[in-house]
């Protein structure tokens, strides 16, 4: 039943079929699938704009945390060591083996911190309406998406825990404030990343 | 559901839906309208880059798993483990869980990635159709359990920067940590190519 004049916006491609559907108004919370593949096709944003700012000034404070207070500790025989996250960077560049230094560097700080000063200038850009901020608010966006699969704070912390585990038979572990704030992050961050929502960030935008 | 059914793709419709912020529009222009990239109907070369990336990883899955990914001396005694060997260690010290997360992570993830990939490229290739709907839901679970390989080697960096008392044992990473990160970089960057739109224009 196709209906050839409808215009381009009131239609929606579903991104892993291609099949086009027409959009409707959904209530809150709610979600549109895939007629034929049954992949998600959009929802709603449970987040305005101001939580989601809010949201991301504390994930930038906790970031802080995590990296620059005490993370864990272990004690051999008494023989006690305490890392910094920060430190473990610096502890990897000291080996060798640069490319591993530049790995965790990337993957531990640079990636991270450099979405969250992204999402925190496009939201703040967005919240405070000031015009023109379409082209620098689009370049901001576009670098988010791109960094976004890199992004793996979830698994670092699932590394962490393995870690614990694998240490906890020879030595003593003990967690300090900077892998708690880590453990607070980790979960804002997939709080954040299931509720805000691109294409509703774009039409934002688009208002503007 | 939403809406109703459309019989038509957008390829067909003459519309082209923004691989970078997913505007849909005329695909005529040669940019996309809202956010300025280069405007394609299916991501460009999709296969060859996908097949391209997928060979890559396989290729460094050999020494990934080959070499040591951790060297440790402790009391002067010098011990090299392999990924499976530390999984086989970890178990025979009755860490199951922790076997089981290395094990699945690390071996079980990748082969499931170089197989699903190359599977739905062989059946893109032959134009077959099959059960499409299980072949996307197959490809979104790839896709995203796909990053969760790189937990061995945050656990490497960790390891090396905590185990640093003076003499009484160091750790060291092995030249198969690079080598496995360099895998899983590239098999995420082979399902980041792939174009799960192609399995469905057969139909
Ligand atoms: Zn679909
Ligand atoms: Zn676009």
């Amino acid at each position: 039943m196709p209906e050839p004049n409808l215009p381009v916006d009131d239609l929606v491609a579903c991104h892993s079929c291609d099949l086009l559907h027409e959009k409707t108004a959904l209530g809150e919370g709610e979600k549109a699938w895939c007629s034929r593949c049954g992949s998600l096709l959009y929802r709603t944003n449970n987040n305005t704009i101001e939580i989601s700012l809010a949201l991301t000034i504390a994930s930038l404070l906790l970031f802080l945390f995590a990296q620059l207070l005490p993370f864990l500790s272990i004690d051999v025989d008494g023989n006690k060591t305490t890392i910094y996250l920060i430190s473990t960077i610096d502890t990897l560049s000291q080996l060798d083996n640069v490319l591993l230094g530049i790995a965790g560097a990337l993957f531990l700080v640079i990636i991270p911190l450099g979405v969250l000063l992204l999402d925190l200038l496009l939201l703040s850009a967005l919240y405070s309406n000031k015009r023109p901020l379409t082209l620098f608010a689009r370049q901001l966006l576009l670098l988010i998406g791109r960094l976004a699969p890199w992004n793996m704070l979830e698994i670092f912390l699932l590394g962490v825990l393995v870690t614990i585990v694998k240490l906890a038979s020879i030595a003593e572990i003990s967690l300090h404030q900077g892998f708690w704030a880590f453990v607070a992050l980790v979960m804002i961050n997939l709080f954040v990343s299931t509720t805000l929502e691109p294409e509703e960030l774009w039409q934002a935008i688009d208002k503007h | 559901m939403a809406g109703h059914r459309q019989a038509l793709t957008a390829m067909q419709a003459g519309l082209a839906s923004c691989h970078v912020c997913g505007k849909l529009q005329s695909c005529t222009a040669d940019h996309c309208v809202r956010c300025g990239s280069r405007l394609y109907q299916r991501k460009p070369f999709s296969v060859q880059r996908s097949w391209a990336f997928l060979i890559t990883a396989l290729i460094l899955y050999l020494p990934a798993n080959l070499y040591p990914i951790m060297n440790t001396t402790s009391l002067g005694v010098k011990d090299e483990k392999t990924i499976i060997g530390g999984v086989i260690l970890l178990w025979s010290m009755k860490s199951y869980p922790v076997a089981v997360i290395i094990f699945t992570a690390s071996i079980v993830i990748p082969l499931l990635k170089f197989l699903v990939i190359s599977l739905l490229l062989f059946s893109i290739w032959k134009g077959h159709s099959g059960k499409l709907n299980q072949q996307t839901r197959l490809f979104r679970i790839i896709e995203y359990i796909g990053p969760w390989s790189m937990i061995d080697v945050f656990v490497v960096i960790l390891l090396v920067a905590l185990i640093q008392f003076g003499g009484i044992a160091t750790v060291l990473p092995g030249s198969a940590a690079m080598a496995f990160a360099g895998m899983v970089i590239t098999t995420m960057l082979s399902a980041i190519s792939f174009d799960t739109r192609l399995l469905w224009d057969s139909e």
